[in-house]
């Protein structure tokens, strides 16, 4: 009788399943955890009546690796440093047999072949689902910080130590920083697709419908003196279907990078820039950068990867920005710094007082961008210009800055007048001259 | 294509296995010819998988049960199924 008791050498009880990863009409490798230990095992053989398997600690970046195609499932087994315990199960599931060995000493023929890998799709039921999403955003910003650069925004003044002020950062560096990157994609984008897409119109809409793609992706970020990595994304930019503009897409990030941000100020580079640039391309994409340059509260310097040195960026010969961006020297049409609006007073008067100057304080007042008046027969007269008929024209009165505008339209004929003085009563009496001569020459 | 020798008949430990009952599809040649790879050379001799079949299956079959590795389905064919009318051998595959 006593060797008729079955002793249980193994218990697989106390391992919880987790998963079968590979089932080939029966659970080929499954995944378990005991202790917080993952474990694979592996049905490496099937005997008449039992089936052989391995079952081996396998740390979880491992099992990641392996179900996302990274790592083969011979790698795993070969290289793993844990003890392998071999045990022969019977097809009733009761263990008969266990026997310890290691990676090395494994039969050959228990092993898959080389090129092991599994494309494992995990359904959202998936242990592994969430885990994967998880281990790929991982591995996409990794991807991008592999490839990133980095500035960064320091204090000249230590009165903070080395902290940056909110508004400082986001109005006037990470602002100019923007706009030079933006003006620096239209600029190029322009330059480089105007002969395939001749349409102007067309040509602008192609590119802000890819301009969200464009954006560097800021995958690294430090604070006190502000320091950002960004980096151009690869990947992402399938969503562009013209394959050349991908190929632009993918380089444009790197170029604004050698071209504009990574320069020496000298003389080879200042006239690459300029035969490179028309000047005002140059001014859109160098005035906000040099506008960073140029503040003595700021050190803006860049690197070009996370283990290499910041390198300060600064222009020691100043000329260099006239030449870069010049300023015009030729005298510009100014206006005087006026800004009208139209005010409509409403109040009420003593008809029998011969005074009617009108107190402000007992008005109601209105602003408006636009206001009708008729002009009438007494207008007319008022200018010297006597009209037989009983006349009376709707005039539309706007303002534009320092522009007082008055138009209106008399028998289908358009009729304007512009008012630099701003005095209605000059715009109206022009129109009225310009409608009289009307009436008498028709 | 599994066999059709269904491993829970011939294991008694997997009767309680659902999936077991069934045969292992694969939804492309890849994703098959990715298990056969990572089977053991003793498995693979034993169980003599020698190639991927390949066909297209409809509700009129029988029935597709997903499973949590969405490249791979159970299915449970009617009993009226003919797998060599269905199913066609995909050379070059597996070797």
């Amino acid at each position: 009788m006593e060797n008729e008791i079955k002793k249980t050498v193994f218990d697989l009880k106390s391992f919880r399943k987790i998963e079968d990863i590979i089932f080939l009409d029966e659970p080929i490798l499954t995944h378990y955890i005991r202790n917080d230990k993952n474990f694979f095992l592996y049905l490496v053989d099937s005997l008449e009546n039992s089936d052989i398997f391995l079952l081996f600690e396998v740390e979880m970046n491992f099992i990641i690796k392996y179900i996302t195609g990274k790592s083969t499932l011979k790698s795993i087994i070969e290289n793993n440093p844990n003890l392998f315990i071999l045990i022969e199960q019977d097809f009733s599931g009761e263990i008969v047999d266990v026997k310890i060995t290691q990676a090395d000493s494994i039969d050959e023929n228990y092993l898959p072949s080389e090129d092991s890998f599994l494309n494992y799709n995990p359904s959202e039921s998936s242990y592994y689902y969430d885990i994967i999403k998880e281990y790929e955003r991982k591995a996409y910003l990794q991807f991008l910080r592999d490839k990133s650069f980095y500035i960064k925004f320091a204090p000249s003044n230590k009165k903070y130590a080395d902290t940056i002020g909110l508004n400082q950062l986001v109005n006037t560096l990470l602002s100019n920083l923007s706009l030079s990157f933006k003006n620096f994609l239209k600029v190029d984008f322009l330059k480089e697709f105007k002969y395939d897409i001749t349409d102007l119109t067309k040509l602008n809409n192609t590119f802000n419908k890819i301009l969200p793609d464009l954006d560097f992706r800021m995958v690294d970020l430090k604070y006190g003196s502000f320091e950002i990595g960004l980096s151009i994304d690869s990947v992402m930019k399938n969503s562009i279907e013209n394959s050349k503009m991908k190929v632009w897409a993918i380089k444009v990030g790197d170029k604004y990078k050698e071209d504009v941000l990574d320069v020496n100020y000298d003389e080879e580079n200042v006239n690459r820039i300029i035969n490179n640039y028309e000047e005002e391309d140059r001014k859109k994409i160098f005035t906000p950068l040099f506008n960073i340059i140029e503040n003595s509260e700021i050190n803006f310097e860049i690197k070009k990867s996370i283990n290499s040195s910041y390198k300060k960026i600064k222009i020691n010969d100043k000329t260099v920005i006239q030449k870069i961006v010049p300023k015009r020297t030729e005298t510009l049409q100014t206006y005087d710094d006026k800004d009208y609006q139209i005010m409509n007073v409403t109040t009420v008067i003593d008809r029998n007082k011969k005074c009617k100057s009108i107190d402000l304080d007992s008005t109601l007042f209105s602003s408006t961008d636009q206001v009708e008046v008729f002009i009438t027969n007494k207008e007319f007269s008022d200018y010297g210009f006597n009209i037989a008929n009983k006349i009376s024209i709707a005039v539309q009165i706007k303002t534009d800055k320092s522009l007082i505008i008055l138009s209106t339209v008399y028998e289908e004929t358009n009729f304007d007048a512009n008012v630099t003085t701003g005095k209605i009563a000059d715009g109206i009496k022009d129109l009225t001259h310009k409608i009289y001569e009307y009436i008498l020459n028709k | 294509m599994g066999s059709i020798i269904y491993a829970a008949l011939e294991k008694p430990k997997h009767k309680d296995n659902c999936l077991a009952w069934g045969l292992s599809l694969f939804i492309d040649i890849k994703s098959a010819n990715d298990v056969l790879k990572s089977l053991s050379k003793k498995k693979n001799q034993k169980v003599n998988y020698m190639a991927v079949a390949c066909g297209k299956l409809t509700d009129n079959d029988g029935i597709k049960h997903s499973s949590q590795n969405k490249n791979h389905y159970t299915f449970y064919p009617k009993v009226d199924f003919d797998f060599n009318d269905k199913f066609t051998i995909v050379e070059d595959n597996g070797k």
